[in-house]
């Protein structure tokens, strides 16, 4: 992560994307694949940070790249194809929580994380127990602030494309993380109360 | 857990996840990218993507060009700020190198021209202290010169006199004393310029050791090899109230003095005269009306370098002329003809002067300092026979 709270991420765009796309626009497929080596491992690490499961994470990966080489038509390039995937992949993640049937309920998969007796198994629990608390209390934000915190923290997108992709203003941005935060705190109180 | 902040909440959020994408993964995705991929792209997709780039890249560069105005700006005002700095303490030497300086750049037009006008008075308030130091080795006081060999000279000097004395003293005889009263009074705008005159005969302080007799003010301070007399008394040239005359002799050598003066007990002073070399200052200075009004109020602080030795008060300088000791009437005595002579200062007309010498004469005839008293005199009755003429 290269931003904290309240800082501005690095934006390493460094015009390649462009080019990519160009050549994509242009029939090269190994544009497309150098595209996806670009962005996957991105995808991936935000739908994981989502779902808490990394097999459940590479299956929702997989299948964000389905649906944005289906819905590719309706890329804009208002915002970079990076944070346009990210969205994708968000909402990938809240379809499928949609879905009960593969819903894993999330003691169960803290058991499994948990299993191992090894020393600083403790501080493992209490990592994971703290993690998934925090997963919890973010998927049960409003829609507007869960997606920014998810981009901002999980996707690692800079405010400024997260603003564009919005189509918002940063400092609108910077209020609805500020308002996040004091919810999460809130709601991360109450339930340790 | 402890307490969820906001802080700690971000902080908690920014953590990454070591996890890594299964092996396999990246291949999967990669089969399954259609192979009409490039069709689907909308063509306005691609300028806005390109767009934006270039507006990001202009950003990035208006951005960095910012930083790099911030930053030289930053380094030009601290290093405008040392360099102003590093200047200021180069060109503002301590008083006391101040007024030595200002001695060194007078004295030698001085020397060549005896017709220089008399130094102007200056405030002793705005600096918070003023000094005198001696720049070089005090020299031995020369010997007068004989009458016989120093006639030409006299002559010369007397010459000086005679042409200029008329043009200077012809106005009104009221007015002698008011350019000396009124350039103490008036405001001085060369408030801290020290300008030195040299005492034109050598002989005043060849007899001057004068001492501290009879009650008149001064006294000595000792400081390992050095030492140093102060002498002061009300001024017998200057009538305007609280203008007195001191003296401040080194007699060891390589003595700094340093004449610190109270900006608020005096209003304005000069270097009357000083001997080459330095180490025998006489300067008018004038008090202050409340320090004037106070026998004990401070006026100066002498220091030998650098510590203070001696602290001159009011009461140490406003004692009578008369009561003085020889050698301080004598130096005063030619300081003021020296003024009167070079039409420097109409306030030291020759008759008083002659008056006051000849009164000298009379009382150390014989005596140390008597012979130079004596030349004053004549010195002075020829001047004034020339003026006759």
């Amino acid at each position: 992560m290269t931003h904290w709270w309240g800082g501005e991420p690095v934006d390493r765009s460094d015009g390649e994307e462009g080019r990519l796309l160009a050549a994509l626009a242009g029939g090269d497929r190994e544009a497309a694949e150098r595209l996806v080596e670009r962005t996957y491992r991105g995808v991936f690490a935000l739908v994981r940070r989502l779902c808490g499961d990394s097999d459940l994470a590479a299956d929702l990966t997989q299948e964000t790249y389905r649906k944005a080489w289906d819905s590719l038509s309706g890329f804009d390039g208002r915002a970079k194809f990076s944070t346009w995937l990210c969205r994708i992949a968000y909402n990938t993640f809240l379809n499928h929580l949609r879905r009960p049937r593969r819903l894993v309920p999330l003691e169960d998969s803290l058991q499994a994380t948990v299993a191992d007796p090894a020393p600083g198994a403790d501080e493992t629990v209490g990592r994971a127990v703290a993690g998934d608390r925090l997963r919890r209390a973010v998927l049960a934000l409003p829609e507007e602030l869960r997606f920014l915190v998810t981009a901002l923290f999980w996707g690692e997108l800079p405010v400024r494309e997260i603003a564009r992709q919005e189509g918002v203003t940063t400092v609108a941005i910077r209020k609805r993380l500020k308002k996040a935060l004091q919810l999460l705190a809130r709601a991360l109180e109450e339930e340790t109360r | 857990m402890s307490a969820w902040t906001p802080r700690k909440i971000a902080r908690e959020l920014s953590e990454r996840d070591a996890a890594e994408p299964p092996a396999g993964l990246l291949g999967r995705i990669k089969n399954e990218i259609p192979a009409d991929l490039g069709s689907r792209l909308p063509a306005a997709a691609l300028r806005e993507v390109r767009a934006a780039e270039v507006v990001s890249l202009a950003e990035r560069r208006r951005l960095r060009r910012q930083v790099r105005l911030l930053a030289a700006s930053l380094i030009l005002t601290v290093t405008g700020g040392l360099i102003a700095g590093l200047v200021v303490m180069r060109q503002t030497p301590p008083p006391a190198a101040m007024v030595e300086r200002e001695l060194a750049k007078e004295a030698p037009a001085r020397a060549g021209s005896p017709e220089t006008a008399a130094p102007a008075p200056r405030r002793a308030a705005p600096p918070a202290s003023l000094r005198a130091v001696p720049a070089e080795p005090p020299a031995a006081p020369a010997p007068p010169p004989p009458p016989a060999a120093s006639q030409e000279a006299d002559l010369k000097s007397l010459g000086d006199v005679r042409d200029e004395a008329p043009k200077k003293e012809a106005a009104d005889e009221d007015k002698e004393m008011r350019p000396r009263v009124a350039g103490l009074s008036a405001p001085a705008p060369e408030a801290a310029r020290a300008v030195p005159m040299e005492i034109q005969a050598p002989a005043v302080e060849s007899g001057a050791g004068g001492g501290v007799p009879g009650g008149v003010v001064g006294g000595e301070a000792a400081r390992g090899d050095f030492a140093l007399r102060t002498e002061g008394a009300a001024s017998v040239f200057t009538p305007a109230p609280g203008t007195c005359l001191l003296r401040i002799q080194a007699l060891a050598e390589d003595a700094e003095v340093a004449v610190e003066l109270v900006p608020a007990a005096v209003a304005r002073w000069r270097l009357v005269g000083s001997e080459s070399g330095g180490r025998t200052r006489l300067y008018e200075v004038q008090l202050t009306p409340p320090a004037a009004a106070n026998p004990s109020a401070k006026v100066a602080d002498l220091r030998l370098h650098g510590e203070t030795v001696r602290e001159l008060r009011v009461s140490d300088l406003v004692g009578a002329w008369d009561g003085a000791s020889p050698g301080f009437r004598l130096a005063t005595l030619t300081a003021a003809w020296d003024e009167a002579r070079r039409g420097a200062s109409p306030a030291a007309n020759l008759e008083r002067i002659l008056q006051l010498a000849r009164k000298l004469a009379h009382e150390t005839a014989g005596q140390p300092g008597g012979a130079e008293a004596a030349e004053l005199v004549r010195r002075v009755e020829a001047a004034a026979k020339l003026r006759e003429r």
